[in-house]
């Protein structure tokens, strides 16, 4: 070969090389833009990763996608008690992790509330519409709540007890022992966040994964302004801006990378009653969503409940569930549940208290929202 | 083979000054080639509305569309332009390019604010 040819040639691979990493950054709605997925991946073959994760959701939807009447959890949700519907190897897995979850969390996950959020009228359908935007007086309001002893009755069968969930020679099946509803959101978008990051370590690359807001941060930060690598740094969702409906940090968490951080707040979804009452969309224990009591004549706002739970840790799915579920416990109990799982958390409540084990802020003088409540020590 | 040609090739020098200029521009090339692919100026801007949430570069001309409003991004400033809008509060802000300057249009519920290097690589708690 000439030796021109053979060094133009040289000069040609050594400069593709520099294009053969780069940053790749995409976003889709799925389940009829129930949920928003964006992915920011670094390194080789980032697109054919990328789109490796959003097919996972098809899969989802096959299982999850509480939109879909022919969904298997929708199948399952319309059947009558006895019926049973055949359902694939992901909602298995789901329903599996959500029987655990009931039970490590003392039934403070459940996933078989759904019968009760539509009673509250705080379900994805119909919060929608009450939901409060700026400048939108009076707010709107659903015309009654549910009176006390229907709410009573509807949580009796509220409880994984309600499905028997089996495996058998060819699949598995879920039968229906008793009037209940099933809503794997609250699992579904943490097992999916996990398994685009399983995704991303596969093919080596570095992301930022968000499945509407589940967190999962692979690697590090890679800043293609500098060409480096950096640290995560999570601005957490102010729960209660000043002005309202702004958005802003309350805080920020410095994070070296491999993990997932999710946070479970009573501001986004929720309503207030006739202008009064503050409803938000997490249903406690006692079948009232957090932070309101029944005084036997009537609801009245409790003022102390979880307004903002961020759960750092290694599974997506576990941290969605202990926010939620640290969320209906309250602080108190919360502190010393997440201590037992090893989990991280940031929780901050109503009554303006703040408690946290195992997470650095970071920028503390630039996003000073979190000096407005105060700390209290974590209680393992 | 041609036994002059042998004896010739055998005696010629390995490399010659043609040569090392060849190298050194396909070194200097590559430098250059590599070096810009990471040479990029300017901070950044987030852009916050009902569904919708985006980080731009500062340093590329864009205009971006919201439902109601739109932001132009020019020369290392941001601005936005809003029709719609009642009061105009938002588009008496000006041009903002400093750090955390923002310009909110509070009915619409959209905030565009300037970010600065090093600062919020992901944000949680919002859908």
């Amino acid at each position: 070969m000439k030796r021109p040819i053979a060094i133009a040639l040289c000069i040609l691979l050594i400069s593709s090389l520099a294009g053969c990493r780069s940053v790749y950054e995409d976003s889709r709605v799925v389940f009829d833009s129930d949920i928003s997925v964006g992915v920011r991946l670094y390194g080789r073959n980032a697109q054919a990763a990328a789109e490796e994760m959003f097919a996972l959701f098809d899969d989802l939807a096959v299982c999850a996608d509480a939109t879909n009447p022919d969904s298997e959890i929708g199948l399952f949700n319309a059947a009558a008690v006895g019926e049973t519907v055949a359902v694939g190897e992901t909602c298995y897995t789901l329903l599996r992790k959500a029987e655990t979850l009931f039970r490590e969390t003392f039934g403070a996950f459940n996933v078989a509330l759904l019968p009760l959020s539509k009673l509250w009228h705080v379900d994805a359908e119909s919060i929608h519409r009450y939901t409060p935007l700026f400048g939108q007086e009076p707010y709107p309001s659903p015309e009654t709540l549910p009176d006390y002893d229907s709410v009573q009755s509807a949580l009796k069968t509220a409880t994984p007890d309600s499905w028997t969930l089996t495996e058998t020679d060819g699949g598995y099946t879920l039968t229906k022992n008793a009037p209940v509803e099933i809503d794997l959101g609250a699992v579904a978008k943490g097992w999916a966040a996990d398994r685009c990051a399983e995704i991303a370590r596969k093919f080596g690359l570095s992301a930022r994964i968000d499945v509407s807001g589940n967190l999962y941060l692979v690697g590090k930060y890679f800043n293609d302004r500098k060409g480096r690598d950096e640290d995560w740094y999570v601005g957490v969702t102010d729960p209660r801006p000043r002005p309202a409906f702004v958005r802003d940090y309350v805080t920020v968490l410095h994070h070296a990378g491999d993990t997932s951080i999710v946070t479970s707040g009573d501001y986004e979804r929720y309503y207030f009653y006739q202008n009064g009452l503050a409803v938000p969309h997490i249903i406690g224990r006692d079948g009232l969503p957090v932070g309101v009591a029944y005084d036997g004549e009537r609801y009245v706002n409790t003022g102390a409940h979880i307004i903002s739970a961020t759960v750092v840790g290694e599974s997506s799915l576990l941290c969605d569930a202990y926010a939620t579920a640290v969320s209906v416990m309250g602080i108190d109990e919360g502190m010393r549940f997440l201590s037992k799982t090893g989990y991280s958390a940031l929780l901050l409540t109503d009554d303006g208290r703040f408690a946290r084990s195992g997470v650095e802020l970071a920028y503390t003088e630039a996003y000073t929202g979190y000096k407005a409540y105060t700390e209290i020590e974590w209680t393992a | 083979m041609d036994r002059v040609k042998l004896e010739a090739a055998r005696r010629s020098k390995p490399f010659g000054w043609s040569d090392l200029i060849v190298f050194a521009a396909a070194i200097a090339l590559t430098v250059l080639v590599v070096w810009g692919a990471y040479r990029r100026k300017g901070a950044s801007v987030e852009i916050v509305a009902p569904g919708f949430s985006a980080v731009y570069p500062l340093d590329a001309d864009r205009t971006v569309e919201l439902e109601t409003l739109t932001v132009v991004i020019e020369g290392g400033s941001v601005y936005v332009t809003a029709p719609a809008c009642p009061d105009k509060v938002c588009e008496h802000t000006g041009r903002i390019r400093h750090e955390n300057q923002s310009i909110v249009c509070l009915p619409n519920r959209v905030t565009v604010t300037i970010r600065a290097d090093g600062a919020i690589n992901g944000s949680t708690g919002q859908k």
